[in-house]
């Protein structure tokens, strides 16, 4: 078995809330409501995560080795001291990765299908 | 979009802001009661906080009506989640009830592990072959642990892992030898060894997977520990 090339497909397809959770992370640790926050800012309100939802990926995320919990508040005078800081691991970097070619491949098989504009056109046209 | 927090502000008298607030907070933790206590200790002060977060910011840009839509989104996903915790507590004490099955092949486990090991093979190696030919529920333990390895998760984490799984102390055993030899060095099958007769003599083996490892050693050539019974 060679460890150096970690197969992460038994991982993938991540769930939309999974991996926006882990797309949160990527800029630097987070408490919970910020997760929620930056979630709701990025996708426009499209994805709407509850505590419930939230905290339970968290737990499987943890317990998996994609993100881990801080030790230390990264600014504790300023800060609640009952939050909980979270950030991305290696594997969770890699996870988010894996998961982010595996959707742009299917970007680029649409855009191969005339689903999407072309590059160039997508440019022109302000679309992603 | 900007969330609703953002989008527009009222101003509510003080009184019933607190009202709102108090309420929703009070009934919300009360709704965490139906989490299993495990994740309601560990989660639950933090997802309090989170929804009281929500509910002041809501309030502020929306005022009474906010807090009330908010709770629509917040009763399904309490509900949906509560089902969703349950369900894998249920399945982690049928994991538990498995453990005494697991234990039953413990001493079988073990033994195959130094088998491999003498045999040349590397821990990530014999840990595969033990997936693959071991019976339930150490194929399927061992299958994770595999799958952990292969996913670049260290050996530790990987271990831990079986270990929530399966809290069988023969396990626990296993695992701090491991990770004595992992932290201290020395040669791990002679550390594992003794573990074999120890588990054989609390938990005698349930037969189903050493004869046929045992075979297979032996077609290999490798060098078969002896146990307890057979000396």
């Amino acid at each position: 078995m060679n460890m150096d090339t970690p197969d992460l497909k038994h991982f993938l397809p991540l769930t939309p809330a999974a991996f926006n959770i882990l797309l949160a992370l990527a800029d630097g640790e987070k408490h919970g409501y910020a997760i929620m926050q930056t979630i709701t800012m990025r996708t426009g309100g499209e994805v709407r995560m509850g505590p419930g939802t939230l905290y339970g990926l968290i737990k499987r995320m943890l317990a998996d080795g994609w993100i881990e919990e801080l030790d230390e508040r990264p600014d504790p005078a300023l800060d609640d001291e009952r939050r909980r800081y979270y950030r991305l691991s290696d594997l969770g970097q890699r996870v988010a990765a894996a998961e982010a070619e595996r959707l742009a491949r299917l970007v680029a098989a649409a855009r191969q299908q005339g689903l999407l504009p072309t590059k160039g056109r997508a440019i022109l046209l302000g679309l992603p | 979009m900007k969330p609703d927090f953002v989008s527009k502000s009222v101003s509510p008298s003080p009184a019933s802001r607190a009202r709102a607030l108090v309420l929703s907070d009070r009934v919300y933790r009360k709704l965490l009661a139906a989490y299993p206590v495990e994740f309601r200790e560990r989660y639950g002060p933090e997802m309090a906080q989170v929804f009281r977060t929500c509910c002041r910011l809501t309030y502020r840009s929306s005022g009474t009506g906010g807090v009330a839509r908010l709770w629509l989104p917040t009763l399904w996903d309490w509900a949906w989640t509560v089902g969703r915790e349950r369900f894998s507590a249920l399945f982690r004490r049928s994991m538990m009830s498995d453990t005494t099955a697991f234990d039953r092949q413990a001493g079988d486990m073990v033994w195959s592990l130094v088998t491999g090991l003498l045999a040349g093979y590397d821990l990530s190696q014999v840990i595969k072959a033990i997936s693959i030919q071991a019976p339930e529920p150490t194929a399927s333990a061992f299958k994770r642990l595999h799958a952990d390895l292969n996913a670049g998760l260290s050996l530790e984490r990987g271990l831990a892992n079986i270990l929530k799984a399966v809290p069988s102390k023969y396990l626990k055993q296993v695992v701090a030898v491991i990770e004595e030899q992992r932290k201290s060095g020395g040669h791990l099958p002679s550390m594992l060894e003794p573990l074999i007769d120890g588990i054989l003599q609390q938990v005698p083996s349930d037969g189903s997977f050493y004869p046929a490892m045992r075979q297979e050693a032996q077609d290999l050539g490798a060098q078969v520990p002896e146990r307890a019974r057979e000396k």
